[in-house]
């Protein structure tokens, strides 16, 4: 018999899924199964893309990828792999990667309006440090901006924070994560005093009921709907309950399928909290021992700028101070949402919420919500994850297995780097904030490095006024994403460099904010990327980058799962990674380039050493000798990092960070984590890792080694060990329908992109599958305005317009006055049109809420 | 050149059907499965100028499908080539 190597790969395909499902074949269809692997060196890694934090197997033969399996090993996926993980070896291949480093010049040098050029990495640093010192030096610390990713590496990350904060003395870092995470994590501090769900995945099997508040988990997080599904279909009486402001994929398999109008979740939410009240269904014994009931203030405004009349109506803008209430004030606060008013704002029928309010109600029903983006891209953000909490603590519903309120994650490392290492403008490692002094203090010994280095938030250390460069007060420090933008356009903050996103098509309100900020003929833009994205086009120097496994890195997912990988392959080119580049334009920049003299009269001999001598030169970052990297089965892996660098760069940075979670006496426990060669041995550990052991649920006796014996539940992060109930309103959103903008736009994603699509659109299948971005309307809607199915269409919003395709039997099915527009598409900047609303507390943009008109194309 | 394996998850009273609508797919063979748990193994290969993926993605609009998940991917360039071993 003549056997071709597809018999071979074929019988290896069709075990591997038989092994994953569980399910038994004939021998036949599997017998060559064994033989398949020959030449192919398989190794685990981390998935690129979403929050789910799926281990998949790479195999590489001759420097390249070939193939790729999810993991059977795997915890988190258990040998499943979602579409978009077919991409994975594609999205290294795109034919228009970035190999060189590119400048705007003209006649041989830099020019704001000139073309890119390629140059050498020494031009490009050499131009981009005197921009940075000269903006550093007249602008004071926001002058400078760094804007980085929870697709960074956890290493990645750690290395910008110490740059950014320690070394440019600057908190003008932050993540992409700020539009994405920024009010899951103000709800974790404010409730729980630490960031990061209690519970983790493994709720998905011992959960009874489901609900999904603002996530599309079938399209977002297939690998979780899939453990889901597999639950609802086996487990009696499992029921699943959807809530959307319009039907999707998940409605196939929901029990209790409800489309709600935009911003009543916070009524739904209300409602559920009152109707377990008025009928005394609440946990006494819970609630006596582990809840301090809170308010929060109201009417808050919206995050616009200073000179918006909907600022200047607001009575407390932006405050968001708790105080202290009874559990009658609260019972009182939430008795108006009855389910008639709650009915009757969200349009979501009376019988569909009285059975959802039932399975939070029953204490013999173990419930598991699950949100993402409709919470948090909410002008109410952190509101509306403390009423989902409130709901579960009044039932003690909550760090239990099946009871669990859960924030599931876009990022593959928004947890693992840009929370837990904290690349947030307010953070430090490991829960740190800048506005605590002894904080600052605490890191600034970690990192040996003179007191008052750190800007703090206030810009005070000791009650006394920091130094600038600038010789000037520190001032305030603190600038959030959507302010940079602002501050780019204003000529404030003259630098900034994005790395791993393309904050150019992410960012809300582009026409006013982002691009006139970003062509500031003042400013000078870098941007780190593998391809030549919306932001790398608009840059002045883009910088061409190693991306995911052309090096050694780490991730930490939505279940606080901490996961590394080996580097499987070469970038192609000059391409060099993230932190290489961080390190590397380091020593482009003398310390007394940006520190006051009396701050280098504490550690004078520092006066004449560049940043990458005192920020990773330090005898702790450069600790660990280059080794080569081998598993343990004896393959053998590159680490150009360390064999530029001359020393385990990724060890050293992981290491140094272990200061401020893993040892004994630092501010703030509960994230411990195991040392750097162990990671490399399992997949993944849920922190906090104690002895070696993972953690499954947080803050309960017998799963949680922090929680003191014959306590129960201890919610440790708060001084108390108490939880905190919050209490807040219905208000409505900034900008709803009117008579002229009669319609709301809600944007997101689909399956087949990832985010803004620099990655997947540039894999020809993808591209097909979903080329253009469309208009998801109601056909009601489309007739109303004399528009069939495919006509083109425009999208007008008092910012701006697009033009698009009308699809009124797509997956996704608006109600009528709402339109659903993904955001992906490079053509099609669906951003144009949103406004740059955030949630005045978290400061993350609410994409899913503003007001349009569609008129023919 | 791509083959995948694939996972279809679906509801077990349309299980039949699913199956049916999946096999008449370019490049899909079903190979059996689990009714009661709803569950189907199937394969996909590029066929013709339509690539593996263009029909994976397609999973997703068959009625009854809640869910397709990738289990392997292979997408060298030697597939035809013939390989000479002993089979046992």
């Amino acid at each position: 018999m003549k056997l071709t190597r597809r018999d071979f790969i074929k019988s290896n395909a069709i075990a591997a899924a038989a092994t994953t499902a569980g399910v038994t074949l004939p021998v036949a269809k599997t017998a060559l199964a064994a033989d398949a692997q020959e030449g192919v060196r398989w190794d685990k890694a981390a998935c690129r893309y979403c929050g789910t934090g799926c281990s998949v197997l790479m195999g590489v033969k001759d420097g390249k990828v070939v193939a790729s399996q999810g993991d059977p090993d795997a915890p988190v996926n258990k040998g499943l792999n979602c579409i978009k993980g077919y991409f994975l070896p594609k999205i290294l291949y795109g034919e228009d990667r970035l190999t060189k480093p590119l400048l705007r010049k003209k006649n041989g040098v830099y020019d704001k309006n000139g073309d890119f050029e390629p140059v050498s990495w020494e031009e490009a640093f050499t131009t981009m440090a005197e921009k940075w010192v000269a903006a550093r030096k007249a602008k004071g610390p926001k002058g400078v901006g760094m804007f980085g990713s929870g697709q960074w590496t956890v290493w990645e990350g750690y290395a910008a924070s110490k740059f950014m904060k320690a070394g440019m003395r600057s908190n003008s870092l932050e993540p992409n994560a700020r539009h994405c995470m920024a009010s899951a994590v103000g709800a974790f501090m404010r409730g729980f005093g630490i960031d990061e769900p209690m519970g983790c995945y493994d709720d998905l099997e011992h959960a009874d009921v489901f609900v999904l508040w603002g996530a599309n988990m079938a399209e977002m997080h297939p690998i979780l709907w899939s453990r889901l599904t597999d639950t609802r279909l086996t487990k009696p009486g499992c029921e699943v309950h959807v809530l959307s402001t319009f039907e999707h994929r998940c409605f196939e398999l929901g029990d209790n399928n409800m489309v709600f109008e935009p911003q009543t979740d916070l009524a739904i939410l209300n409602y559920i909290a009152n109707y377990i009240i008025q009928n005394k269904a609440y946990n006494k014994d819970f609630i006596d021992k582990h809840v301090n009931f809170t308010k929060t203030p109201t009417d808050i405004g919206y995050g616009l700028r200073d000179n918006d009349p909907r600022e200047k109506a607001a009575k407390n803008r932006n405050k968001g101070k708790l105080s202290k209430i009874s559990f009658e004030e609260y019972a009182k606060s939430v008795e108006p949402y009855t389910l008639e008013h709650a009915s009757k704002l969200s349009k979501v029928p009376k019988d569909q919420l009285l059975r959802l309010a039932k399975v939070y109600a029953d204490p013999n029903k173990k419930v598991a919500s699950y949100w993402t983006m409709g919470f948090n891209q909410h002008t109410r953000g952190v509101w509306v994850n403390g009423l989902c909490y409130n709901v579960h603590l009044l039932m003690g519903k909550i760090s239990e297995p099946g009871n669990s309120p859960f924030s599931l994650t876009g990022q593959p490392s928004a947890c693992g780097t840009a929370r837990e290492v904290g690349t947030f403008t307010h953070r430090l490692p490991a829960d740190l904030v800048t506005k605590k002094d002894a904080h600052c203090k605490f890191a600034e010994k970690v990192w040996k490095l003179p007191a008052g280095t750190i800007p703090r938030a206030n810009g005070k250390t000791d009650d006394a006024d920091q130094t600038d460069i600038s010789g000037k007060p520190m001032g305030k420090t603190l600038i959030h994403a959507v302010a940079m933008h602002r501050a780019l356009k204003d000529g404030k903050m003259n630098c900034f460099w994005v790395q791993c996103n393309n904050n150019m098509q992410a960012a809300a309100n582009m026409n006013d904010e982002s691009y006139p900020g970003w062509r500031n003929p003042d400013n000078f833009i870098a941007v780190t990327d593998p391809y030549p994205t919306v932001s790398a086009q608009a840059a002045d120097l883009v910088l061409p980058t190693a991306m995911w496994i052309e090096k050694e890195g780490a991730y930490g997912n939505a279940e606080r799962r901490t996961q590394f990988w080996r580097q499987q392959v070469k970038a192609p080119g000059e391409a060099k990674s993230d932190v290489w580049q961080i390190m590397e334009f380091s020593k482009y920049i003398k310390v007394k380039d940006v520190w006051p003299e009396d701050l280098i009269a504490k550690m004078p001999e520092y006066a004449d050493k560049t940043l990458y001598d005192v920020l990773y030169a330090n005898g702790q970052v450069d600790k660990f000798p280059v080794e080569q990297v081998t598993d343990s089965r004896g393959n053998k892996y590159d680490n150009d990092e360390s064999a530029h660098f001359g020393y385990y760069v990724q060890k050293g940075l992981f290491e140094e960070y272990r200061l401020f979670n893993s040892v004994e006496g630092i501010p703030k426990k509960g994230h411990e984590m195991a040392d750097f060669d162990t990671y490399h041995k399992v997949r993944g550990l849920r922190w906090p890792v104690i002895d070696g052991k993972e953690t499954l649920w947080r803050f309960r006796e017998g799963y949680d080694p922090h929680v003191a014996k014959g306590s129960d539940v201890q919610f440790y992060g708060k001084p108390d060990n108490k939880a905190n109930i919050i209490t807040a309103p219905y208000e409505p959103a900034a900008e709803p329908p009117d008579k002229e903008y009669d319609l709301w736009l809600c944007t997101g994603r689909v399956l087949e992109h990832w985010h803004s699509g620099s990655m997947t659109r540039r894999v020809p299948e993808l591209y097909r599958a979903v080329p253009d971005a469309v208009v998801f309307m109601h056909k009601n809607d489309a007739k109303k305005r004399r528009l069939r199915n495919g006509a083109m269409c425009k999208v007008i919003s008092r910012r701006g317009e697009i033009t698009a395709r009308v699809e009124t039997r797509g997956r996704n099915k608006p109600p009528e006055g709402l339109i659903f527009v993904p955001w992906f598409d490079a053509g099609r900047l669906i951003n144009k049109v949103t406004l740059d609303q955030t949630d005045p507390l978290s400061k993350e943009t609410d994409y899913k809420k503003c007001a349009v008109k569609i008129t023919k194309a | 050149m791509n083959l995948c394996s694939v996972v279809v998850h679906a509801r077990p009273e349309k299980i039949s059907q699913v199956e049916h609508n999946l096999a008449e797919l370019p490049g899909v063979e079903v190979h059996g499965g689990s009714q009661d748990e709803g569950k189907l193994i199937v394969t996909v290969e590029d066929e013709g100028e339509i690539s593996a993926a263009d029909t994976m993605m397609s999973f997703n609009s068959v009625d009854g499908v809640i869910s397709a998940t990738l289990i392997y991917h292979y997408g060298g360039d030697d597939l035809d080539e013939e390989v000479i071993r002993e089979v046992n």
